[in-house]
Parts: structure tokens; C-alpha cells; sequence
């Protein structure tokens, strides 16, 4: 049978591979990472690539539905290739939490895959790293992530924007909306429609509508936000309240965070509660890292348990970072093979990279 | 006139102008605002008076694929073209130029046979509708929203031909004036959509450099 020269080509929409210095490079950052992280007692995880699709019903929206890859295995059950870590991972550790291990912090490295329309490519989300925070609740379980993003970043000598948002601010404005209402919703809050907001919350919800509109640098937050609090639902002002807590607490801790206060971030997946955020670099078309709080999923898969944490789109920061954080190549000298080899076996002592 | 004070010192913001109509119209805006800007000798990249922008200029359906992928963070953009791209930018501005209108047309004779019937919806649930576009995607949703099956037939310029020389007997197309259907014997049937035209961010871009870009906002006003 003739192959056919575009199946020799062509990797299947939402596949994708890493080669030569390009994933080199991206071991070199992953190790980078893996570093960072066992220096803050975060155990590595591999996640399964196959699961059953059942066991995500309903934690799966009905626009990534259409974008997973699913297949039947022999005996008929429908299994979904891995498209999302944070599900994946927190299906299987589930099982692993009890009264006397209450905290499990988690590392992966991993890819992921699904399909991607040809507007989505930029997207390029194929290779993750992240940590999950699972059993600790609340503002030092948020402040520990986000610490801890800000490290993973500096680790790569990149210095991204963080916006912080809040999913508890969409959750206390759209109690009145059926399901497609949310959808639209969440799609005006991520692209600042603020008519179509304010539409759909309709005319008691104005000034709880106009906190989406809101964005500036984490330490004007505070004036910022001080006009709106008194007309804003009780229940949103909880969550502006908790999210200020939040910025002042990490502007105390790390006064060189590149942070701000951003209310349409309302995260990037339907399992978020809480406090969310991306990280933002120039170069990069979309978010370098995502992340947030989601208290709820765990709950959802039957086994109740705060949890937090965050990805980083690792191969959409190949192309950003900077140059001396690629590795330098280094030729042994020498006019015979034997010379080339001792010269190459003291600069390696050195610890440079060298090539025979 | 109001200066973009966040733009002093920095690297200027990149912005994809749409190649033609638009053009002059931005040129204009822009310019009445004393940002001034020329593409010189062929060349498809330049820079304001001020520096506050690296203008690129692209063709207008290639705009949103430049802005998604990042290589512009801003752009001008009909709702026509953001649409048929599917893309996901954030629509800052409605731009006060530009406005056009997506419309139905056929020949004089099949349109006024339609318009006598009253309800031109109606009239068009009569099997598949046959109608050739470049809005393809605009197409197919706007009738099947009425619940109308169209056989779409995708053109990429001179659309009009089409009733013309019998490949389809509808046309949905941009009308301005109607002069290029007068021509063609034709007349629109209905305005499906007003269209309008944007100031647009790559969304990532807009959060990288909001306090600048609304800045821009407000300078445009």
C-alpha cells in the first residue's frame, strides 16, 4: 500500500514533538524546574495518558468536549486521551489523601493533547509543567502557588505580569443564569465586552457588572476598588475582599512581583473557585501560566479536599527565554582525536557542554 | 492634543493596519489626532510620527491571524473579517469610519419577486438556498439561525458575477453604495447585519500593555 506523502508530513491536529536543541532546551528548563520544585517538598507525578471518559462527566465543558480525542478501548468503555493534567491528576490522587497525609504537594512535566483549529495553533499548549497544592485551603494555599510561580519564573530569568482575578466574583453574579447564559458571560468577561456584561446581569447587577472592567497594578488595588464596594452584591464583595487580602499579603512577601489586580480573569477552566491568574510575557501570544484554586473538583469526584495550583506552557516560553539561559556549545580543540578528547574531558570538569 | 504619556521610553506598541479603504481611514483618524504615518517606497512596515506604533500592513483577512498569533498586538478590523476568521480578540473601540452593511442580493427580477411575496424569509424556506459568498461562515450561521438550509458556493472577489453568470442566484456581500450591484443588475434583498469596524487586541497583548493601549482608547475619542 502507497503511503500518502502528507500522513509522512503532518502530525494529527494537537500532536506535536520536540527535536534537537529545541528539546534540549526544554529538558534543560524542565530539570530547571524539577529543582525548584523538590527544593519546596513537591513530589513528582506521572500522570496516566488514557482515562475513562465517564469518570469526567460533567467537570468537561461543552466546548473542550469537542476539542478532546477519544477512542473506545476493547471491552467498549470510552477513553479520552489526556487533555487537561489537573483532571488527570487529581482523579488518581484522590485515592491517596487521609487524615494523616492531609497536604499533598504535587509536581508533573507532561504533555498534553487535543485538538487544535488552525486559529488555535498560536495556542501551543502541548508541553506543561505545574504544581497542584492539594489539602490546603485558603489564603496561605493561594499564597504558597503563587510564591511559588513567581520562583518557577525567576528560575527561568523570566519576569512575566501576573493578573489576579477571582472565580468567585463570576459564581456570585450569575446565581440567576441557566447554563448558556454563564457560557456567554464568562465569554464577555474574557474579552471585555462590557456591554454584552452588563446585558446579561441586567440593571441590578450594574456595579457588580462594572468590577470586570477593572485592571491596574496590584498596589493601586485597593483605591481602585474602595468606589465600588459599597453597591456590589455581599457576596462579590467577599471575593474582592478575599482577592485584596491576597495581593497586599504577596506584595508584603515579594515586593518585586510584577502583579496586578485583574477582575476578568475569572479562570481558564469550568472547575475553578477562588482566586485565578495567568502570567503574561511579551514575545508570547497567549498566557505563559495559568493557574487557580479549585476546591470544588475534588469534592466533584467524591473525595472533598481544598486544592490549588498552576500550569506553565513550557514550549510557548522557548522562544523568550533569554539568550545566556540556552546552553552554550563548546568544540574540544586540539589537532588529533586523542587531544580532542582530553581537552573536551577538562572542560566538561568545568562543566560546559563539548562536543568531540 | 493629548499625548500617550506611558508610551515615553518604551518600545511602541505593534499595530496591523488592513490594506486599502481602511487604511485611509485610519491614516485620517489617526492623523487628526497628530499621529502621523506613510508606507513608503513598497515597503509594509513603518513607524508614527510620535513612536507610539510599529505599523504593519497586511491584507485585510490576514489581519486577525496576525493579531492571534501575536506578531501585531493591535489592529483595525471589520466585524465581517473578525468573523469569518472565528477569531478571539478583544474589541476595544468601535472605530467612528468604516461602517458597511453584509446584505442579501440577487438579480433585479428574482429580488422583486421576493419582496412581493412580503416576508423574504419566508419566501427563501423553499428547500436549499444556493448562495455564493466570501463570508462563508457568516453565511451558513446567519441562515441557519432562521432555520434555513444554504448551499454555500466560497468566492474570493467579484462575487456579483455570480447571479450574473448563473453559478448561484443569491450573493451575500459587503454593500456600500450598491453601485457594483446597479451595474450587475442586481438588488439587495435584505440587510442581514450592520458592520462595523474595531480597534482589536491579541488579548494577552491587551493584558501586557493595558495601562499604554487604554491610554490609546481614550487618545481616540
Amino acid at each position: 500500500m502507497k503511503i500518502s506523502p502528507s500522513t509522512l508530513l503532518q502530525l494529527p491536529s494537537g500532536a506535536t514533538g520536540l527535536f534537537l536543541h529545541e528539546a534540549h532546551s526544554h529538558r534543560r528548563q524542565v530539570e530547571k524546574l524539577n529543582q525548584l520544585y523538590d527544593s519546596w517538598a513537591y513530589l513528582p507525578v506521572h500522570t496516566p495518558l488514557l482515562d475513562f471518559s465517564e469518570a469526567y462527566t460533567g467537570l468537561v465543558s461543552e466546548a473542550d468536549a469537542k476539542r478532546v480525542y477519544q477512542m473506545f478501548d476493547r471491552d467498549g468503555h470510552l477513553l479520552m486521551l489526556r487533555w487537561d493534567i489537573t483532571l488527570f491528576l487529581v482523579k488518581q490522587i484522590r485515592s491517596m489523601l487521609s487524615p494523616k497525609c492531609p497536604v499533598l504537594r504535587l509536581c508533573y512535566a507532561d504533555s498534553i493533547m487535543r485538538h487544535e483549529d488552525a486559529e488555535d495553533i498560536a495556542r501551543n499548549e502541548f508541553f506543561q509543567t505545574g504544581v497542584e497544592l492539594i489539602g490546603k485551603p485558603g489564603l496561605e494555599g493561594d499564597l504558597e502557588v503563587l510564591l511559588l510561580l513567581q520562583q518557577a519564573f525567576e528560575a527561568l530569568r523570566l519576569r512575566p505580569s501576573v493578573h489576579v482575578g477571582s472565580h468567585s466574583l463570576i459564581d456570585a453574579v450569575s446565581t440567576e443564569l441557566n447554563s448558556l447564559q454563564k457560557e456567554e458571560l464568562s465569554h464577555a468577561i474574557k474579552y471585555r465586552d462590557q456591554a454584552q456584561i452588563e446585558a446579561l446581569l441586567g440593571p441590578n447587577l450594574a456595579s457588580d457588572a462594572k468590577l470586570f472592567s477593572l485592571i491596574c497594578p496590584a498596589a493601586q488595588a485597593p483605591e481602585v476598588l474602595a468606589p465600588h464596594l459599597k453597591s456590589i452584591k455581599p457576596a462579590s464583595r467577599d471575593a474582592v475582599e478575599q482577592l485584596l487580602t491576597l495581593l497586599s499579603n504577596l506584595l508584603d512577601i515579594e515586593p518585586s512581583f510584577d502583579l496586578h489586580l485583574d477582575c476578568s480573569e475569572i479562570g481558564s477552566q469550568g472547575y475553578h473557585s477562588g482566586m485565578v491568574f495567568q502570567a503574561y510575557l511579551d514575545g508570547i501570544s497567549g498566557p505563559a501560566a495559568a493557574g487557580g484554586r479549585y476546591d470544588r473538583l475534588l469534592e466533584r469526584l467524591g473525595s472533598p479536599s481544598p486544592a490549588a495550583g498552576f500550569s506553565i506552557m513550557l514550549s510557548r516560553l522557548l522562544a523568550v527565554l533569554p539568550e545566556s539561559a540556552q546552553s552554550e556549545l563548546y568544540h574540544a580543540q586540539g589537532s588529533t582525536f586523542q587531544e580532542r578528547v582530553a581537552d573536551a574531558k577538562r572542560e566538561r570538569q568545568q562543566g560546559r557542554r563539548v562536543s568531540l | 492634543m493629548k499625548e500617550l504619556v506611558t508610551t515615553k521610553n518604551t518600545s511602541p506598541l505593534t499595530f496591523a493596519l488592513p490594506k486599502g479603504r481602511l487604511e485611509d481611514q485610519v491614516r485620517e483618524h489617526f492623523g487628526a489626532r497628530d499621529i502621523l504615518f506613510s508606507f513608503s517606497d513598497r515597503k509594509l512596515v513603518t513607524e508614527d510620527s510620535k513612536g507610539y506604533f510599529s505599523l504593519m500592513l497586511v491584507k485585510n483577512a490576514d489581519l486577525p491571524t496576525y493579531v492571534m498569533h501575536g506578531i501585531a498586538g493591535l489592529g483595525v478590523c471589520g466585524e465581517d473579517v473578525l468573523y469569518e476568521a472565528s477569531s478571539k480578540l478583544i474589541k476595544l473601540k468601535q472605530l467612528p469610519f468604516g461602517s458597511t452593511r453584509m446584505c442579501l442580493a440577487a438579480t433585479k427580477e428574482l429580488s422583486q419577486q421576493i419582496k412581493a411575496l412580503g416576508d423574504w424569509t419566508s419566501a427563501l424556506r423553499q428547500g436549499s438556498l444556493r448562495v455564493a459568498s466570501k463570508f462563508t461562515r457568516f453565511s451558513r450561521d446567519y441562515f441557519h439561525s432562521l432555520g434555513i438550509p444554504v448551499d454555500l458556493i466560497k468566492l474570493n472577489g467579484s462575487v456579483e458575477l455570480a447571479p450574473v453568470l448563473g453559478l448561484a442566484p443569491f450573493i451575500v456581500d459587503l454593500v456600500e453604495t450598491g453601485s457594483t450591484l446597479k451595474a450587475n443588475d442586481l438588488e439587495v434583498v435584505a440587510v442581514l447585519q450592520e458592520i462595523k469596524v474595531y480597534l482589536v487586541a491579541n488579548p494577552a497583548y491587551y493584558k501586557q500593555h493595558y495601562r499604554r493601549i487604554d491610554e490609546l482608547v481614550g487618545l481616540l475619542d
